[in-house]
């Protein structure tokens, strides 16, 4: 997975520009009306995003769900890399608020 | 609040206490609304709409509670005519149909940060409302666990942990949702959320939503770290591959095919043989006449003729059920898009593509997955085009009179048959995304959802319900053609021909000699000729003479004019038919089909040509792949697009085609010298 952490500033790509299992911040989906149902799945400004897999049409994943998607469309998704693995919620789960335990040690009901 | 009581006085006496059920699409809302309301469901569509649902009651309680299912959404900002209506319905501003009293939102546990931002919506409708948190074991399975009293304080309503598909919780559910319906609930509380403020709405109007959703759900999701491999993303890599997912379409549409073939064969026999024992009962207990006649020839053979095919109807909606369930339906969508973009169809129209080679009628139900309207409606058209079922003892007539010894002959017209059911279909879907419903079509956005077992039990139920549909919407239809036809090929009628009464006076003297055997053949000889007489003196048989100066061109005679007129409703019928008119006897075409194939072929003209000549039996060919011929599937038609003029329009341009198809192959053959 080639999503070392990189210096340079952060800059907008295009949603197909990502690579394979990366993952990246939305910062932009054009307004237009024919985005709208991919925004109420998620895909929508501030959220998290991976491409499963490249082509025409591609795969990403938000939140937990992934999706189909027309490469025509995701050429009008602007996002920006994660700088780390670390920062990406699909890895990792929602960041725990401050008043739960510590995550292994409840284990379900 | 006093106002707020008095307005649910009044719905009260005005009826059942309704309760809306709605959630994202794959979040199980379907089978939890199945569990709850069992075989009580029914499907209908909301009132001057397409658009479908389901309503049953839940059953066990005083009070009477009414469910609707309403389509499955992400939010109630409305992108396709189901969420219109759906979203309108909850919001209390549907012309037609009231806001319901109260909402269960089902909630996929798994996916917490999107599915909170419809419940979020609903809850500020300020309808009741009833967190269904259903797949909390899939959440388990990666590594999550979501505290119901936790969300329950964050959304300021019940919230009931479940698992539908294992009928776990559904006590729960049921319970909290008669508490809902009782008179005094409202003193139950609510402690709702703010509605979610916009800040940014003009750039993304559902970032803020989202960044609440987020913030909820890390509040009451608990991650354990005990994720289990992801099943899904494994299959997927083969499922979703560009030539291993194609490859792996085509094999699971050729089990289903095989399945459909296979096992409907054994009802369809038996169907078949229950309406033969209940003509034969009728003819042998109920006086010769008109009546016995119409109850026999034109009822229970039409209906009959019909219902044959309901078991691969209900197999094919079973299996396609299955398919879905197991969310493999849209990795097939997905590896066909591109594909399917050619001819300007979306991926998720591939399915009732194929699904028509066995019927169109499941076929065009299935159309319902794809959102855009005018994909949709092109797809519909252009799927009777198929080579279905019914088609079947048609091509097998043709290729033994052109082949009639000769298998890999009669294998490659099959296949050419089939062939020529695809590419028109293909042709016609282009030629009308670019002509009468243009614009490109929608680009995919579709959901892959996580792959399950399916459940058989609500397969069946699926399928069951959409055969019911069927059933109900065709059977009138069916019925009173079944009738018409039937009269048309009665009257008016006509003295029985002196050669067959003088071979029936003959046959009941060697009878009476105690030649019985020869003098069965007679009189079968003479009700044969009897019955062709009758047909071509009918209405019927007035009709194919009126109609055969138009399809003369076409290299057919008056008597293939009555095959035509009599196969309107059901194409199949002609096989009968043309065993009628051409005397072989009705009997030929059950008891030896060779009988009657050879007297098709010895058929002649007046002037001692054959009739079925190479180009006539290419010329019929072409017709009965390309002709609508099927009352069943114009009723479907009607009733998935919302009016007769599209089922009208598709009488009309497949008539047209199938008739100037033919007049080319027939013309055409004979210029090159093949008659």
């Amino acid at each position: 997975m080639d999503t070392s952490p990189t210096d340079l500033p952060p800059e907008k790509i295009r949603l197909d520009a990502l690579e394979r299992g990366q993952c990246a911040i939305i910062r932009d989906v054009e307004d237009e009306t024919e985005l709208d149902r991919l925004k109420s799945m998620g895909v929508c400004k501030g959220r998290y995003i991976e491409l499963v897999k490249h082509g025409d049409p591609l795969i990403i994943k938000v939140f937990a769900s992934r999706i189909g998607l027309s490469a025509r469309l995701a050429r009008r998704v602007w996002v920006e890399p994660c700088a780390t693995v670390e920062r990406c919620w699909l890895r990792i789960g929602p960041p725990l608020s401050p008043g739960l335990p510590s995550p292994a040690s409840q284990p379900p009901a | 609040m006093i106002e707020t009581i008095q307005n649910k006085e009044i719905k009260e006496n005005a009826g059942p206490f309704r309760i809306a059920f709605i959630g994202n699409p794959n979040c199980g809302k379907t089978t939890l609304f199945n569990q709850l309301t069992g075989l009580r469901a029914r499907t209908a569509n909301f009132a001057g709409t397409t658009v479908e649902h389901k309503v049953g009651s839940l059953g066990n309680s005083a009070r009477n509670i009414q469910l609707i299912d309403l389509p499955g959404m992400y939010s109630l900002t409305a992108a396709t005519p189901e969420e219109m209506v759906a979203s309108e319905i909850l919001r209390g501003i549907h012309p037609k149909i009231a806001q319901p009293d109260a909402v269960v939102v089902v909630v996929d546990a798994s996916n917490l940060e999107r599915n909170l931002f419809l419940v979020s919506q609903v809850l500020e409708t300020d309808l009741p409302c009833i967190i269904a948190l259903n797949m909390v074991d899939l959440a388990r399975d990666d590594g999550m666990y979501v505290d119901p009293e936790k969300l329950h304080l964050e959304m300021g309503c019940p919230v009931i942990p479940m698992i539908a598909r294992k009928g776990e919780g559904i006590d729960e559910l049921r319970t909290e949702m008669l508490a809902l319906a009782e008179p005094d609930a409202l003193n139950f509380h609510w402690s709702r959320p703010e509605p979610v403020k916009c800040d940014a709405c003009a750039s993304c109007p559902y970032q803020s939503r989202f960044s609440y959703t987020e913030e909820v759900t890390a509040r009451v999701v608990k991650n354990h770290g005990l994720a289990k491999p992801a099943v899904t993303e494994k299959l997927d890599r083969v499922f979703t591959h560009p030539f291993l997912g194609v490859v792996s379409f085509f094999a699971v549409m050729a089990a289903i095919f095989f399945l459909i073939f296979r096992a409907a064969s054994i009802p369809m026999d038996l169907i078949d043989g229950a309406f033969a024992s209940v003509g034969d009962f009728l003819t042998a207990h109920m006086p010769e006449g008109h009546l016995r006649s119409l109850l026999v020839d034109g009822i229970i053979g039409g209906v009959g003729g019909i219902l044959i095919f309901v078991p691969q109807i209900a197999i094919l909606f079973f299996a396609l059920a299955l398919l879905d369930e197991t969310g493999y339906l849209s990795r097939a969508a997905f590896v066909m898009d591109k594909l399917m973009r050619h001819i300007g169809l979306p991926g998720n129209a591939f399915v009732p593509l194929v699904s028509a080679h066995a019927c169109a009628i499941p076929a065009i139900m299935a159309t319902r997955v794809i959102s855009d309207r005018r994909d949709r409606l092109v797809t519909i058209l252009v799927l009777p085009l198929m080579t279905c079922s019914a088609r079947i003892p048609v091509y097998a007539m043709i290729s033994a009179l052109l082949f009639p010894h000769d298998a890999v002959k009669a294998a490659l017209l099959f296949t050419g048959a089939y062939g020529l059911g695809i590419v028109a279909a293909l042709i016609m879907a282009f030629v009308f995304k670019k002509t009468i419903l243009p614009g490109e079509s929608k680009p995919l956005i579709m959901e892959l959802p996580v792959y399950k077992v399916p459940s058989i039990r609500s397969g069946m139920r699926y399928a069951l319900d959409r055969t019911l549909v069927f059933i109900r919407q065709a059977g009138t239809t069916i019925f009173v053609i079944s009738v018409i036809l039937w009269f048309l090929a009665t009257f008016p009628t006509s003295q029985a021909p002196e050669k067959a009464l003088a071979l029936a006076q003959q046959a009941e003297t060697m009878a009476a000699a105690g030649q019985s055997d020869q003098a069965e053949a007679l009189a079968y000889q003479a009700a044969t000729m009897t019955q062709q007489h009758a047909l071509s003196h009918s209405f019927a048989g007035q009709l194919g003479h009126i109609i055969e100066p138009v399809v003369k061109p076409l290299g057919f005679d008056w008597q293939i004019g009555i095959g035509i007129v009599s196969s309107f409703a059901a194409r199949e019928v002609i096989v009968s038919t043309l065993a009628i008119v051409y005397g072989v006897g009705e009997k030929a075409v059950e008891d030896n089909t060779e009988s009657l194939y050879d007297s098709l072929r010895r058929a002649t003209r007046k002037d001692g040509t054959p009739i079925f000549t190479t180009a006539t039996s290419v010329s019929l060919l072409i017709f009965y792949v390309l002709a609508m011929q099927c009352l069943p599937t114009q009723v479907i038609t009607k009733r998935e697009t919302g009016s007769w003029k599209w089922a009208l329009f598709q009488l009309g341009y497949m008539s047209i085609l199938a008739y100037s198809s033919a007049l080319v192959a027939y013309q055409g053959l004979r210029a090159l010298g093949v008659s």
